[in-house]
């Protein structure tokens, strides 16, 4: 009798894994195709993945993560001295431009008043803290937390005081995504301050600079001359700085981002008014 | 008794698997090349796991695995998830090859095929989502592996004596 139940149950248990074994496979390529497609399903599991999976994640890692923020902590605490003597020669550049700008700033609201025109184009939705980098080998995101109950939705603009940092790609409920500034698939339409030069750059395989993919006319942009959104397409807001031209060649302009990617403790998240 | 049930080489591997990713997950951007250590680490883990440690709900827990990493790493589910997936039924199918193998020539066989997966990954991220061969990572991968593949084996191997 008990030899029937035992061989029964070994038969249950192979049938189960004969079909499990497909059924596996056939939701990976039915999720395969939901993502190509970009079926709502393949989004709801995507930003409940990123609800669900970080807390866990983050608690199980949170020993080896302190180790490591400690070792950095003390790897900066040995470059203070040298970080000191940069800051102190920052501060009178930016006293400098400080003087400047409140000048510019002065002209600038009286001449607004003349012209009639509104302040700002940009809407700020939410100042959202990091909860996680992933600047990994196939795309460089970063893990925010506001999300849907924040109102936040795909394609909002992350800037921060530097600059621009991305744009957010997946929403879930209390988290979001953010594609970086530096990943190859990120494009940004640029222009110079005067307007002369537009171009459309990307990220590049160094995730340290932006590399130019588009370059409209033949008016090249001077080395150390600032980029800014030229705001076409409606894919950015206008005038967010982007960074400054480090290196021109024949086939491509090479951009160095104001934010320090790696160093980026707070985000805001914006959109066009 | 129940302790001595419960901490089995399977288990334990299964542990050092969900806290590596974990760590993986959520890793200081400071240590790129650290974090790509793991990121090897976890793929040789799996493959050992899979070689000597054939269980069928590996299938499930792979599925897991590779959606994990794939909308982690690039936000598109695909690569990770049908590598994972093909290299169970792949493994399975060779393993009976390599029966009579001594540790050493099993121990380049995992070594070859990780390799091979992390290319095949690449393959899949150039069809489906168009994202570029990334030739640096792959040298590092492979110069990473040579360094550590022997202390892990080493580590493994003490793993497997538990019991």
């Amino acid at each position: 009798m008990i030899f029937k139940n035992r061989s029964r149950l070994f038969v249950k248990t192979k049938n189960i894994k004969n079909i499990s074994i497909p059924f596996l496979f056939v939701i990976t390529f039915i999720l395969i195709f939901f993502n190509k497609t970009d079926y709502i399903i393949a989004s709801k599991i995507k930003s409940s993945t990123l609800d669900y999976i970080h807390p866990i994640t983050k608690v199980i890692s949170y020993p080896v993560n302190l180790t490591l923020k400690t070792i950095t902590h003390y790897q900066n605490m040995n470059l203070l001295e040298k970080e000191n003597l940069i800051l102190k020669e920052e501060i009178i550049r930016l006293k400098k431009w400080q003087k400047l700008a409140i000048k510019w700033n002065v002209e600038n609201s009286a001449l607004k008043k003349l012209l009639n025109s509104t302040t700002s184009d940009i809407k700020i939705i939410k100042t959202a803290s990091i909860l996680s980098f992933q600047p990994n080998l196939y795309s460089k995101t970063i893990l925010v937390n506001a999300g849907i109950k924040d109102q936040i939705q795909n394609n909002h603009i992350a800037i921060n005081e530097r600059g621009l940092i991305g744009k957010v790609i997946e929403v879930g409920n209390n988290s979001s995504k953010i594609l970086l500034l530096n990943n190859k698939n990120l494009s940004v339409p640029v222009r110079n301050i005067d307007g002369s030069f537009f171009a459309i750059f990307a990220g590049s395989n160094n995730s340290n600079y932006l590399i130019s993919k588009f370059v409209k006319g033949k008016k090249m942009p001077k080395i150390g001359e600032i980029l800014i959104t030229s705001g076409n397409a409606g894919a950015y807001p206008k005038n967010i700085l982007v960074g400054k031209v480090v290196e021109i060649s024949t086939d491509k302009i090479k951009l160095l981002p104001f934010v320090d990617i790696n160093n980026i403790e707070f985000v805001q998240i914006i959109n066009n008014k | 008794m129940f302790r001595k049930r419960l901490i089995k080489p399977f288990n334990v591997y299964l542990l050092i698997l969900l806290i590596s990713i974990s760590v993986y997950l959520n890793f200081e951007p400071n240590f790129p090349n650290l974090s790509l250590t793991l990121y090897i680490f976890i793929h040789l883990l799996m493959i050992y796991i899979l070689i000597y440690y054939f269980h069928f709900s590996l299938y499930l827990l792979f599925f897991f695995i590779g959606i994990i990493f794939d909308i982690y790493i690039s936000n598109e589910i695909g690569p990770h998830l049908i590598s994972f997936m093909l290299l169970i039924p792949f493994v399975n199918y060779i393993k009976k090859f390599f029966a009579t193998f001594s540790p050493f020539k099993v121990l380049i066989l995992v070594f070859i095929i990780l390799l091979s997966v992390l290319f095949v990954e690449m393959i899949f991220y150039k069809l489906l989502f168009n994202l570029e061969f990334n030739f640096i990572f792959f040298y590092k991968s492979i110069l990473i592996l040579f360094i550590f593949i022997f202390p892990v084996n080493y580590l493994f191997n003490k793993i497997d004596k538990i019991n």
